[in-house]
């Protein structure tokens, strides 16, 4: 056989593989056959509408079998279907469109009216909608910021106003079809962009009959799209390649809706989980969670997709809870039919919860009184002292800094400022200062930054506009700033709305400054003239609603008001999202701070009774921390089972993490029993509280410390593992300094004169928080007998220990 | 073979008689005196000799002397009736006088840091490197910058204890925070910059349990010379605050002084009657916590602000009015009654009057409306007093004059004193030359600045310097009102001594520099005495002012304190040194 057949055959095969995963329902697996819209209403002309036929199997599994049933108008003089399920009018009145598969019947009303009058192709609901969908207006075509070919869009069809401004140029009212909008997407005249649709096709009618009814204009008299939705909003997909049709719907103001399914463009919040089309059709491709942007006219709408394999043998069994949170995680870990690890061990817990509580391993003395203790609660008890210690203080004050922007250096806090800051993050999380207060001590506090340090965390060149959302709502609003979100609800109105709660303020340098800035945050003074008395501004919120203030009023102060009152569950969905995600290694949304509309989280029960919870307890932040820690989900080992080794996001097991830069290098000084010289901290202080973005260690710049505090986004920590650290680690001076010194702990040990079983014990202990295995025992002891050199060989064991992913890891 | 051209040149330059410097003083360690016993003080400078004397304004047995060109040690036994405060310290040898530098006279006991003491084990206070101190003292230490000092102290349930700095307030560099922590190491209060202390600290701490309690100190800046920081740590009361905020000279006012606790007591005190200063201190025997009160010494009749008036206070004016921000967001207005054309200039002072008060002025028409002037800081950075001029506009007959806190703040604390003057063109007169807190060259403490000297050989001319202010570009850092007085400045002086004469001196117009020629003769006092110069301008409309010659000395390094000066002088200190044929010294 030739090559080219065999390949033909192989294609084919794959083929009808795909199609039979789709189809392979059984007329005796289906219980119900249903249609999404029991009542279809079509207005003449254009108009259309995607059916939705839905099978539910014997499984319990929902099905899409638009395209697998035979679909009939019962009066073929009113509407037509394609074979897609799309519905098309032909003339008004009423019929029944019959569905029959799988054994079974349904069927479902359309009715066909004329329009009131007479209907003219609207540029910004129809014309706009062509050009968003043709991908004309894209940040790579023309909606770029300088546009292409001399033709310029607005950014994804922002402003319809001066779309249609661009547009007059390239329209021949006499002959609408030598206008260059149709020749060229035509590809009749050539596009560098090339082709974007047919001639004849839906796109280009609507075009060619704008054109020819005169191209108008009804930007600011089209009736307004209110919104725009999308069917369904969620499907589970029991197995890989099952195939789901999206419908859209938009809403109009006056009532209406449209079908606008061909109109819309879908975009995917996670590549390779699903696949969608053009049209609306989505493939499941390999299990995962996925959601899909529905994007139409400024709107926006989302569907998610769950791809699980489905496993008719799997049997969950019912997991110990320790609180709520473990209800979601598994109620969500049995749907998708995987079962959580196992609890993780003392060793593994009590190294885990140090590490992420205070940033440190423990100690030998504190494992052992964690062994010894008996207690049935003593991980609760370890987790409240951990709580206890200024550390954690520490580690989530070196957080909030990092991320807020503010620097020792420039124009920024100077080196006073940023530590007296610190100072105020630090004591503020260990006396646990509710969150409210804490933030709006961040946001709005008045005074001189020296006797409240609060107000130097915005004294840096992040814009505010972009930092206060992006810290306490989980929102990234920068692209708002030149134009519309693409990806979320934020319109670029929004961004320079809040931007006028921060312009407004004047600051100054204070007295008390030196080798930094003293910063006065306040009201212009001549506010209080008599003559201002009674005068108010009008403020808009991110809401959308307006409130009218006092000008004396501290216009942050009603921003920070609005943020615990009308937007608190977005503020503690935000919070408890970032203390979930730096606790379990992954956000409940990730990134933790890009909660947008078209990344939903994989949990939003868990994530909505964190929220409320936290509400709940008035923002007792260690609250929220304790009741995370105490979870199993937190405390579940990190070695997987045969059901979730390759699960990732729904905690089922602990995630892997690589220590970040301060928590390796302290605990590398800690094990050693050697602090690290700090260039900008007194001797003997931890890396984590460097209060500064330079440190002069080139070992927290390599593991991943940012020299530059540039945007509130945590991604500017890089936690990649690359080749310099490891060859650094191999070679580097920081663990060979820290072994040979004399005051160290290989020292201390070597010196005590224990026995060869003793120090290898404590070695293990030391660095790995836990007793070595009978063969890592005896391993170690060997390579202690094997040399001359009882030091070096013990030096060389530490070291190996060092370098080990299970020290470099927190699992 | 060495030339003989070489030889010649050696042996010229090795002969010939040179004038020697005065002496220079940069630090004194400690820098802090126990009253009543011996107090060991090293002395570090330039040019001293074996005859090196340490000039103190106070009655004291003074011991020791120069062992070097830059050092000497004394033994201090200041008397144990010397009133506790700052003293000016200077080092006099028979080259003349040096700068000057602070010192406190406490009566507590002096304890020095004894280093290694202080140090963080991963991170945490190592409990066992902590050095005990006795309760009450002052401790002195130096050069904190990335080190910690730790300080251990046992404090009884319910004790209550003050701890202070008295630091930047005495010219020394360091700018500390206070931590305390129980014996165990947790954080029990911290302390940075307490508002009427400036850049100093206080902490006021009530202890929950008996033992064993920690004093950290840390470094959030500061570096440099004079790096010595002081902490006072006592059950002392303090006064939180001290109204007025002075009086007019000669005058006894009654002082309101609110202590620690909020009690108010009275302390009345005559104004001290100096034509030639402007300020003076008010010892607070009765609150051994703070050192005493700097007070405002006025020329212009006072008056005291009416409290809780709706309407803005009528003033007659040239006044100073001695007022108090009471309450958060208050502001005090003040109603004058002016003529069109008529130049006002108004200065309110509080910051280093002890005030919490960052004040911000404004002067408005209310009838029309208008806002005539305003002003935040007079000098920028460091100073947060303002100050400003305007004309009265036609039309106008009254004006409103309103003060308040830029950031809305208010208080007990908040007390200023607002001089209400007839303005116009005028001018800054300085001893020495030009300053300038931006530019180092021109700072004067890396010359151990001298400016506020004289040292006069008798049959010698000695020429004191001499810079004026005129306008914006002689002092571009200044944000208060600009003067522009354009026209000459006559300058005299006056306490002149007998055996002394000083030579009139006009500057022409214009002229912003200039030397007065003083004179000696064998007549002249052999102790130190002091002069006063005065400049005085006539304005257009022929009336005449004066102004005394100032200088603002950098008591320590000002890169590190970053403050434009930290210590004015009024008056020049002279000394008669021998008669010149002086050797040079190697």
């Amino acid at each position: 056989m030739r090559d080219s057949k065999r390949l033909a055959i192989f294609v084919l095969a794959l083929a009808c593989f795909d199609s039979r995963a789709a189809d392979e329902l059984l007329p005796s697996s289906v219980q119900k056959l249903s249609v999404e819209q029991p009542e279809i209403r079509l207005t003449l002309p254009r108009a259309r509408q995607q059916l939705l036929v839905t099978a539910l199997a014997v499984d319990g599994y929902l099905h899409d079998v638009t395209r697998t049933v035979t679909i009939e108008p019962l009066d073929p003089a009113i509407v037509r279907v394609e074979p897609s399920g799309i519905i098309r009018s032909r003339q008004a009145g009423t019929t029944k469109v019959r569905i029959t598969g799988f054994g079974r019947t349904t069927e479902t009303t359309v009715i066909v009216t004329e329009p009131n009058k007479s209907a003219p192709v609207s540029f910004v609901n129809e014309v706009m909608g062509v050009l968003g969908k043709a991908g004309c207006n894209a940040g790579a075509c023309h909606g770029h910021a300088s546009g292409k070919g001399g033709f310029k869009l607005s950014l994804r069809g922002y402003d319809p106003a001066a779309d249609h401004a661009a547009l007059r140029k390239r329209l021949d009212l006499k002959d609408p079809e030598q206008s260059q909008i149709l020749l060229k997407p035509t590809e009749l005249d050539p596009h560098r962009g090339g082709k974007r649709f047919e001639k004849g096709s839906d796109a280009y009618e609507v075009i060619r009959q704008w054109v020819t009814e005169g191209a108008n204009a009804d930007v600011g008299k089209a009736v307004r799209l209110q919104k725009i939705e999308v069917l369904p909003v969620f499907r589970l997909m029991p197995k890989m390649h099952m195939k789901q049709q999206l419908a859209v719907i938009a809403h109009y103001a006056d009532g209406t809706s449209r079908d606008v399914t061909d109109r819309a463009i879908f975009e995917l919040s996670a590549e390779g989980i699903v696949e969608v089309g053009p049209d609306g059709l989505v493939v499941g491709k390999r299990e995962g969670e996925a959601a899909i942007l529905v994007r139409f006219l400024g709107q926006m709408a989302l569907s998610r997709f769950l791809v699980i394999r489905h496993s008719p043998d799997f049997r969950w069994t019912e997991q110990p809870v320790n609180n709520f949170v473990d209800r979601h995680v598994h109620a969500k870990l049995k749907a998708i039919q995987i079962l959580p690890s196992a609890l993780a061990s003392d060793v593994e817990f009590l190294r885990r919860v140090s590490l992420d509580v205070t940033g440190l391993p423990p100690t030998p003395a504190e494992v052992h009184a964690f062994w010894a203790d008996l207690r049935s609660d003593k991980r609760e008890r370890k987790i409240d002292e951990l709580l206890e210690q200024e550390a954690f203080g520490d580690v989530w004050a070196a957080y909030w800094l990092e991320l807020s922007g503010t620097t020792a250096t420039g124009d920024s806090a100077g080196r006073k400022g940023v530590m007296t800051l610190y100072n105020w993050l630090s004591r503020s999380i260990n006396e646990n200062v509710p969150y409210d207060r804490f933030v709006k001590s961040l946001l709005a506090s008045k005074g001189g930054s020296l006797q409240n340090p609060a107000i130097t965390f915005s004294v840096n060149r992040l814009p505010r506009a972009e930092v206060v959302p992006q810290l306490f709502l989980g929102v990234r609003l920068e692209c708002a700033q030149c134009h519309d979100h693409p990806f979320d609800i934020w319109k670029q109105a929004d961004y320079q709305s809040l931007q006028t709660f921060f312009t407004d303020l004047s600051t100054k340098e204070g007295a008390g400054d030196p080798g930094g800035r003293e910063i006065h945050s306040f009201v212009p003074p001549e506010r209080y003239l008599p003559w201002e008395q009674g005068k108010k501004t009008t403020l808009r919120l991110l809401d959308g609603k307006s409130i009218e203030v006092p000008v004396q009023q501290d216009r942050r102060e009603v921003l920070a008001d609005w943020l615990f009152e009308a937007a608190k569950t977005q503020v503690a969905r935000a919070i408890a999202n970032r203390v979930w995600g730096k606790l379990l290694g992954r956000g409940i949304v990730e990134p933790v701070d890009d909660m947008r509309f078209s990344n939903p989280p994989v949990n939003e029960p868990l994530l909505a009774e964190l929220a409320a919870d936290f509400i709940a307890h008035k923002y007792d932040f260690k609250h929220l921390t304790r009741t995370i820690l105490n979870s199993r989900a937190y405390q579940t080992s990190s070695i997987p089972n045969a059901l979730n080794a390759r699960e990732q996001m729904n905690f089922s097991h602990a995630r892997l993490r690589r220590l970040s830069a301060e928590q390796l290098l302290d605990s590398i000084s800690q094990v050693t029993g050697v602090d690290e010289e700090q260039r900008v901290a007194p001797p003997g202080a931890r890396s984590i509280q460097i209060p500064f973005s330079y440190t002069g260690s080139r070992f927290l710049t390599m593991f991943g410390r940012p020299e530059q505090r540039m945007s509130a986004c945590e991604c500017i920590r890089s936690q990649e593992i690359t080749l310099p650290q490891i060859l650094h680690l191999l070679n580097g001076e920081t663990i060979g300094r820290k072994l040979r010194d004399k005051d160290g702990t290989l020292q201390r040990l070597l010196n005590a004169k224990t026995t060869d079983d003793r120090l290898v014990e404590e070695l293990y202990l030391t660095v790995l928080s836990r007793l070595p295995t009978e063969r890592e025992r005896q391993r170690g002891t060997g390579l202690l007998h094997a040399g001359s050199d009882r030091a070096e060989a013990a030096e060389d064991l530490m070291w190996a220990l060092l370098v080990s992913q299970e020290f470099l890891f927190n699992h | 073979m060495i030339p003989m051209r070489f030889f010649l040149v050696l042996v010229l330059v090795w002969s010939a008689p040179v004038d020697a410097e005065p002496p220079g003083l940069r630090e004194l360690n400690p820098p802090t005196f126990q009253r009543g016993v011996d107090n060991e003080v090293r002395v570090f400078g330039v040019g001293f000799t074996k005859e090196s004397e340490l000039i103190l304004p106070f009655k004291a047995e003074v011991h020791g002397g120069s062992n070097g060109n830059e050092a000497a040690s004394f033994r201090i036994k200041p008397a144990a009736d010397v009133a506790t405060g700052v003293y000016p310290a200077r080092v006099r040898t028979a080259d003349g006088i040096s700068n000057l530098r602070l010192v406190t006279v406490v009566e507590v006991p002096v304890i020095r840091v004894k280093e290694p003491n202080g140090r963080y084990r991963v991170g945490k206070l190592d409990l066992d490197a902590v050095q005990p101190i006795p309760i009450p003292c002052v401790i002195v230490g130096n050069r904190l910058e990335r080190d910690i000092d730790a300080f251990r102290f046992t404090a009884q349930a319910g004790q209550r204890l003050m701890l202070a700095t008295e630091t930047w307030r005495v010219g020394l560099t360091p700018d500390p925070l206070l931590w305390l922590r129980d014996g165990s190491g947790r954080t029990l209060a911290t302390a940075h910059d307490t508002p009427t202390l400036q850049r100093d600290e206080r902490l006021d701490h009530t202890f929950a349990k008996q033992g064993e309690q920690i004093l950290e100190m840390r470094s959030t800046g500061g570096g440099g010379w004079n790096n010595y920081y002081t902490v006072k740590i006592g059950a002392f009361d303090y006064a939180r605050s001290v109204f007025p905020l002075g009086g007019r000279k000669g005058e006894t006012v009654s002082f309101t002084v609110v202590n620690r606790d909020g009690k108010a007591s009275i302390l009345k005190a005559k104004v001290p009657d100096d034509a030639f200063s402007d300020h003076w201190r008010l010892p607070l025997p009765d609150h051994p916590g703070s050192l005493p009160w700097t007070l405002a010494a006025g020329d212009l009749p006072e008056t005291i602000e009416e409290e809780k008036r709706s309407e803005p206070q009528r003033l007659e004016w040239p006044i100073t009015v001695n007022g108090r921000i009471s309450q958060p967001g208050e502001e005090d207005r003040y109603r004058l009654a002016v003529t069109p054309g008529e130049k006002v200039r108004l200065r309110a002072s509080a910051y280093h009057l002890g005030s919490a008060l960052d004040g911000y002025l404004m002067a408005y028409d209310p009838v029309g409306k208008k806002l005539l002037a305003k002003n935040d800081d007079e000098v920028g950075r460091g100073l947060p007093d303002p100050a400003l001029d305007f004309e009265v506009p036609a039309g106008v007959r009254e004006v409103v004059v309103a003060l308040r806190d830029t950031t809305s703040r208010g208080g007990g604390e908040f007390g200023y004193r607002l001089t209400i003057e007839r303005g116009g063109p005028d001018f800054h007169l300085y001893l020495g030359r030009k300053q300038n807190p931006t530019n180092q060259e021109d700072d004067g403490w890396h010359r151990l600045d001298r400016s506020d000297t004289l040292a006069l050989t008798p049959g010698q001319e000695a020429k004191l310097r001499l810079s004026v202010r005129r306008t914006k570009e002689d002092e571009p850092h200044y944000n208060g009102p600009m003067r522009d007085y354009a026209g000459p400045i006559r300058v005299t002086a006056v306490n002149v001594p007998k055996g002394v004469s000083v030579k009139p001196l006009v500057i022409p117009a214009g002229n912003t520099e200039a030397e007065l020629l003083v004179i000696a003769s064998a007549e002249a006092p052999k102790e130190l005495f002091e002069i006063i110069v005065v400049g005085e301008g006539t304005r257009p409309d022929g009336t005449t002012f004066r102004r005394i010659a100032e200088r603002r000395l950098h008591l320590s390094d000002p890169q590190m304190t970053n403050l434009p000066w930290n210590w004015r002088v009024q008056k020049v200190t002279c000394v008669t040194t021998r008669p010149a044929s002086k050797e040079a010294k190697r």
